[in-house]
């Protein structure tokens, strides 16, 4: 049999390269741990792929954005949770997120030597300095009760 | 800016005024700490300086019925004072007459309303006018 | 008027399609961002068998921001005060975005189950529960007997 192509139509799908989840389940690999992370997975499938703050999908955009990819990047967090950086850069900058991840309550930073973080430290960096739980007590109280005067 | 409820409006007014957020030269609340339709407040306004209103304190009652804050409320002074707005008989604030409800917008608050009569107050126009004694009522 | 956020319609849609038990949440029509609400009062807790009337208002920066609700139904608890404010953490300092509108409204139901008379908003109701605990219980079944009944 002979075939002739006469066109060709490539179609591409692409997700974010979340590499993320994957240490995740190699660092645990002690065996109880392992069983447990993986049902732990499948119970939460459907939420996992959806940001936590905006649930909207991952390879989707963050409410404010119209093209998703490059323009809204998503980034991985020291915990494993996943956000539309526009979305958590958002939540890092009220008063109420105290630095904290809104899933997990943990102080929240970029998971280090994932791709997708690199360029996105720099900019977060600053956000989460302002924010963190240490420096929260005087420093922010201040803050708060200039904005009071100020109004 | 999507439409606050009324109710919430109310509510972020009456914070406001109880942890005396606003200015100084007025002051306001709830009648009925138990209304919870929040219908009925009282308010004061501190006479200008430089005015025959200097250091008098005006009570006044205000009424945000189911159309505020799209519908401006009733205002009336409880102590009498003399001012082209009011009305001399009964206190009320002729709308009319008071650019503030008149003109009324949805972001305008009790607070915006108490200050504006205050103005009102210290008009050039206005602010030598003869005045009734000090602590009389409507 | 702004168009309403994706994540508001889904979880709208949500709640009428899997509504929570003994809960129901529903919007205005004039205005999408403002949900009539009602709680059933928890089994074995003083509010047991009534139904409690609530507004619910999504601002602006929601979910930066908790939703604001109030109760419209009068009740007896040391936590919800006489115009019906509620003291709850979550719906303050304790926000998170990963919550949602049902997420909240079971916690409202929570509270109803387990009053906080130590962390008190309606300061009266409060003391009468710390010294007289069973009269108070009375008198938060009686105001449900007498506001809270179904019509």
């Amino acid at each position: 049999m002979q075939l002739e192509f006469t066109r060709v139509y490539p179609v591409f799908s692409w997700s974010w390269d979340i590499r993320g989840d994957d240490q995740a389940a190699k660092e645990n690999e002690g065996q109880e741990h392992q069983h447990q992370h993986q049902h732990h997975k499948e119970d939460q499938q459907e939420e996992e792929e959806l940001c936590g703050i905006c649930r909207v999908s991952y390879n989707g955009t963050c409410p404010s954005c119209k093209f998703p990819g490059d323009d809204c990047p998503l980034v991985v967090g020291e915990c494993n949770h996943n956000f539309h950086v526009h979305c958590i850069q958002q939540w890092l900058d009220t008063a109420t997120a105290k630095g904290l991840c809104p899933m997990c309550r943990q102080p929240f930073s970029l998971k280090r030597g994932v791709a997708i973080n690199e360029c996105q430290m720099d900019r977060l960096a600053k956000l989460l300095i302002q924010s963190q739980p240490s420096g929260l007590s005087d420093d922010q109280d201040m803050m708060m009760e200039q904005e009071f005067v100020v109004r | 800016m999507s439409k606050v409820p009324r109710s919430f409006r109310l509510l972020e007014e009456l914070e406001k005024g109880e942890k005396g957020l606003g200015p100084e030269s007025c002051s306001y609340g709830l009648a009925d700490s138990d209304d919870i339709a929040m219908v009925h407040w009282n308010g004061t306004i501190l006479g200008p300086p430089h005015s025959n209103h200097e250091n008098r304190i005006y009570s006044v009652a205000l009424e945000c019925d189911e159309g505020y804050p799209d519908q401006p409320p009733k205002i009336k002074f409880l102590s009498k004072i003399n001012l082209p707005c009011v009305n001399q008989t009964t206190g009320e604030v002729e709308s009319d007459r008071f650019e503030t409800l008149k003109n009324w917008k949805r972001s305008y608050t009790m607070e915006t309303v108490l200050l504006d009569l205050r103005k009102e107050m210290a008009f050039p126009a206005n602010k030598k006018l003869p005045q009734p004694p000090e602590g009389s009522t409507f | 008027m702004a168009s309403l956020p994706k994540r508001i319609i889904k979880e709208t849609e949500r709640l009428v399609s899997d509504p929570v038990p003994g809960i129901t949440a529903i919007p205005h029509e004039d205005n999408l961002r403002y949900f009539e609400v009602t709680i059933e009062g928890p089994e074995q807790s003083p509010y047991e068998n009534g139904v409690f009337g609530l507004e619910l208002f999504l601002p602006d920066d929601y979910p930066m921001e908790a939703p604001k609700v109030r109760f419209l139904t009068k009740i007896y608890h040391p936590n919800i005060d006489r115009l019906g404010r509620i003291c709850l953490d979550v719906l303050k300092t304790n926000w998170s975005p990963a919550l949602q509108i049902r997420t909240v409204l079971l916690s409202v139901q929570a509270l109803l189950a387990s009053p906080n008379p130590n962390d008190p908003l309606a300061n009266d109701v409060a003391e009468d529960w710390l010294q007289h605990e069973d009269a108070a219980i009375a008198k938060a079944r009686e105001w449900t007997k007498l506001y809270a009944t179904r019509q």
